[in-house]
């Protein structure tokens, strides 16, 4: 609507036209030639390895600069015949180049086995690679500057060309990229300097990061040439889009920012959704990750939820968690003795803190048994439930010791006659372990069969 | 062996490529030293294009696709391009890049016959010829240098160097570009070439060229300290300057003017370059030449060929000429017609647009200096640095005459 005037695009055929020149050079010996060797001396290796054994097999770094350097050696014959041998070179150092990065990574984790390689060249690496390759092979075609100079839209009144669509694209790239080291260094400098601690640490990474992809941002668009004027109808124009389409985004990246302000959702945070113990891996622009301690399922919320609605944390201003063990012993017991034992038993647990310390209590006369509630503190809100079943053991094992049951309520069916001729009930007497408890059966006026 | 190779495959290619385009790519090098302009190398996008379009008639389907190469970077280019087998079909380049391409095997020679050699001025083809006779492309057309000034800001341009000078003392700026190809105009004006040509010539000036010389000199130092006369590193600043209002007068090559016009359009005056104190000024001309490439396919030689053929012929140089007014022909028979139009259009003498191609002895002075420092870009460089010492004070007239001399006989200075 408002944007269609700001945005209009210019027909790209002279990019279509520059593509197509290339196909001139198709009608040149030399370059098919070239182009023959170049593809043909890779399907030969390729086929020449599947039936005979690689002589360097057990070395793949070196095996790996086999075809690259057969290359450069028939470019070098090529030169040597005062041929045009250039694209063979030029591929042959491609191929070269790309094939590095296996030694690469070998040598760099040589010296440094923790060192994160794989994410280095996935993610800087190799796609600078491509990109740095893809310039040099269009200006070897001779388009460079003629494609970096084809008008191919414009936008807010300023011509963007391809060469500017493209610098602009990488330059964002790089930036979202590496803006997460200058980040992560000032953060670190922040704890060195002023002690800042490790969670806000994350935090403070999180907002340094993306200021450093603000500021980026914004120096990108001034190269582009999208100048203040223009940034004024951006502004107008996303602020009728958000009032239709982009409000959800908007508000959770702006949730997103007052939390990591806030300091409530920071990464490493505990946060209860829904009953589950969670920590908290990444604030995103749009979404918090989560991980549920139970099952180590990755939870995606938006950030508005944390922002508007009530959340449960653990680690807000202190970490350790209270939690409970409920269990039943034979109403015959002493309740002081096993509220005295309950106590010992969790503060036998390394887990549980001395501070505050651990209680028990009575909490009710049930049908089958009295039953009792361990109140316990853990310093790690995700080992609570770790805690709770290591003290369920310990105290199963020093019932058993002491002689103390846990009754549970135990069903007896009879055949439909009354009175039972060998009718049983099961003394309560002790002997430990778990004791059911008979019940009477119903009158025969009030059962299911009889109401059936 | 080679050749008969490489006949084989361009003989496959062209069977195996029935429906490919018919298409020449032509790689232009910018008429200024210097970095790429995008403005242009737009407007040498759009002049080969419609080069292309008149040549529709002449030989349907063919097309012409240009790029831009900056003149720095030219030599570079064309030999990585060429070293892979996708070099350009033809090089449009000056006279001196014509003989430096040629030079370093980057290009093949042209052979004309006698009928072709009389459709181009002779001394134009002189500039483009090896030692060896060699023709290293075909002249095309001519570029002139001439004053360019805002007619607002200075309505009557002066017509010497003395009128300059006083112009300069009332408050209008002037403008040069430091550097030997612009400022070769002035040497006429005190009638100093004779003297650097005698030192090309490995002779020592007699004492009335080399007081010529020290005249010249001795000006230029004179004219860097006055307040109003600027001199700049190249013609890109002083069109610059010239439009922002910076400055009043320039001097400009007749390929920048349609930038200059699209600028100030009907406040643009043009005129000849200010003669001095001896005689006239003697402006050079800068030689558009078209070269063949190597990597080209034998059809594709064939029809780079036709092209050029068809580029020299009178229709084409007068059309050419006239249509974008910023050239002029090298057809002897186009020439004087072409002349007396333009000078007609801007109310100034035939004869006082110099054209570089009749056969005096300032052309010839002219062609030979830059035959020989264009050989070499470092000795250039040193004349340059030693120009640049006068203007800015730090040679007198008479070291400056000295090392000039010593670096036109081919010695270290």
């Amino acid at each position: 609507m408002t944007m269609l005037p700001l945005l209009s695009t210019v027909a790209p055929e002279a990019i279509v036209e520059e593509l197509l020149s290339w196909l001139v050079y198709l009608q040149r010996g030399v370059v098919l030639l070239q182009l023959a060797v170049v593809i043909g001396l890779p399907l030969f290796i390729r086929r020449w390895r599947r039936h005979h054994r690689a002589p360097l097999r057990n070395r793949p770094n070196l095996q790996s600069l086999i075809g690259p350097g057969l290359l450069l050696l028939i470019s070098a014959g090529f030169h040597l015949f005062q041929l045009p041998g250039g694209l063979i070179r030029y591929f042959g150092l491609l191929w070269l180049g790309w094939n590095l990065f296996t030694p690469l990574k070998t040598l760099l984790l040589h010296f440094n086995s923790s060192f994160p390689v794989d994410e280095l060249q996935s993610t800087f690496l190799k796609p600078v690679y491509v990109i740095l390759a893809t310039l040099s092979f269009i200006r070897l075609l001779g388009s460079l500057e003629n494609l970096a100079r084809i008008p191919v839209a414009s936008l807010f009144s300023v011509e963007l060309s391809l060469g500017k669509i493209y610098t602009a694209i990488v330059a964002v790239y790089v930036i979202i990229t590496v803006a997460s080291r200058p980040a992560a260094f000032m953060a670190w400098l922040s704890g060195q300097i002023f002690g800042v601690k490790e969670q806000n640490r994350k935090g403070m990474e999180l907002l340094f990061r993306y200021s450093v992809i603000g500021v980026g941002l914004l120096a990108v668009a001034y190269y582009v040439g999208i100048d203040g004027t223009a940034f004024i109808a951006i502004a107008g124009g996303l602020s009728v889009g958000i009032g239709f389409g982009t409000k959800e985004i908007i508000s959770n990246f702006i949730s997103s920012i007052w939390l990591l302000f806030e300091g409530s959702v920071r990464p490493g945070e505990i946060l209860m959704i829904n009953g589950d113990p969670c920590t908290v891996r990444k604030l995103g622009l749009r979404a918090t990750q989560l991980r549920r301690g139970r099952d180590g399922a990755e939870l995606l919320i938006p950030n508005q939820i944390f922002f508007t609605e009530e959340a449960t944390s653990f680690t807000a201003a202190e970490t350790s968690r209270r939690d409970s063990v409920d269990v039943g012993a034979a109403y015959h017991h002493d309740p002081e003795e096993v509220v005295a034992l309950l106590e010992t038993v969790a503060t036998e647990n390394k887990l549980v803190l001395a501070y505050p310390p651990p209680q028990a209590f009575v909490i009710e006369f049930a049908d089958s048994s009295v039953n009792y509630r361990l109140l316990f503190w853990v310093g790690n809100p995700l080992q609570s439930f770790s805690v709770g079943s290591a003290l369920r053991q310990a105290i199963w094992k020093r019932f058993e010791e002491q002689g103390i049951t846990i009754p549970f309520p135990q069903r007896q069916v009879y055949p439909m006659q009354w009175p039972p001729q060998d009718a049983q009930t099961l003394g309560l007497a002790g002997g430990g372990g778990v004791v059911a408890q008979s019940e009477q059966p119903e009158p025969p006026g009030q059962s299911e069969e009889a109401n059936g | 062996m080679r050749a008969a190779l490489l006949a084989l495959l361009a003989g496959i290619a062209s069977g195996c490529n029935p429906g490919l385009p018919r298409v020449l790519r032509v790689a232009k090098s910018t008429t200024d030293p210097g970095e790429l302009n995008m403005e242009e190398s737009m407007r040498d996008r759009h002049v080969v294009k419609e080069v292309a379009t008149l040549l529709q008639d002449f030989d349907p389907g063919l097309r012409l696709h240009p790029t831009s190469i900056s003149q720095a970077n030219l030599i570079k280019e064309v030999r990585r391009q060429t070293g892979s087998g996708l070099g350009p079909d033809l090089i449009i380049s000056n006279g001196t890049n014509a003989l430096a391409l040629l030079e370093q095997q980057l290009t093949q020679p042209v052979t004309l016959t006698q009928k072709q050699k009389a459709q181009i001025t002779p001394i134009a083809l002189e500039r483009v010829t090896t030692p060896e006779g060699l023709i290293a492309g075909i002249p095309m057309s001519q570029y002139v240098q001439l004053a360019c000034y805002d007619k607002r800001r200075l309505p009557t341009p002066p017509p010497t160097l003395q009128a300059l000078a006083t112009a300069s003392g009332q408050g209008k700026v002037f403008g040069f570009a430091m550097h030997l190809e612009d400022l070769y105009w002035t040497l006429g004006g005190f009638a100093a070439t004779p003297a650097l040509q005698a030192s090309l010539d490995q002779q020592a000036p007699n004492a009335t060229d080399r007081r010529r010389l020290l005249a010249w000199l001795d000006w230029l130092r004179a004219a860097s300290f006055q307040q109003n006369v600027l001199f700049l590193n190249d013609q890109m600043g002083l069109r610059q300057q010239l439009i922002q209002g910076k400055l009043d007068w320039i001097t400009c090559w007749s390929s920048q003017l349609p930038q200059l016009r699209a600028a100030l359009q009907e406040h643009l005056g043009i005129t000849t370059l200010p003669s001095g104190p001896i005689g006239q000024a003697t402006p050079i001309t800068r030689l558009q030449v078209w070269t063949l490439g190597r990597n080209s396919s034998a059809q594709q030689r064939r029809e780079s060929l036709a092209l050029l053929q068809f580029m020299v012929e009178p229709w084409a140089q007068k059309t050419m000429a006239l249509k974008y007014r910023t050239s002029f022909p090298v057809n002897p028979q186009v020439a004087p017609l072409v002349k007396r139009q333009l000078a007609g259009e801007h109310h100034i003498s035939d004869d006082s647009i110099e054209l570089g191609l009749t056969d005096t002895e300032s052309t010839r002075h002219a062609n030979a200096l830059l035959a020989a420092l264009g050989a070499q870009p470092e000795q250039m460089t040193r004349v340059n640095s030693i120009l640049n010492s006068v203007v800015f004070g730090t040679r007198t007239s008479q070291e400056a005459a000295q090392a000039l001399q010593t670096v036109m006989a081919g010695k270290q200075p």
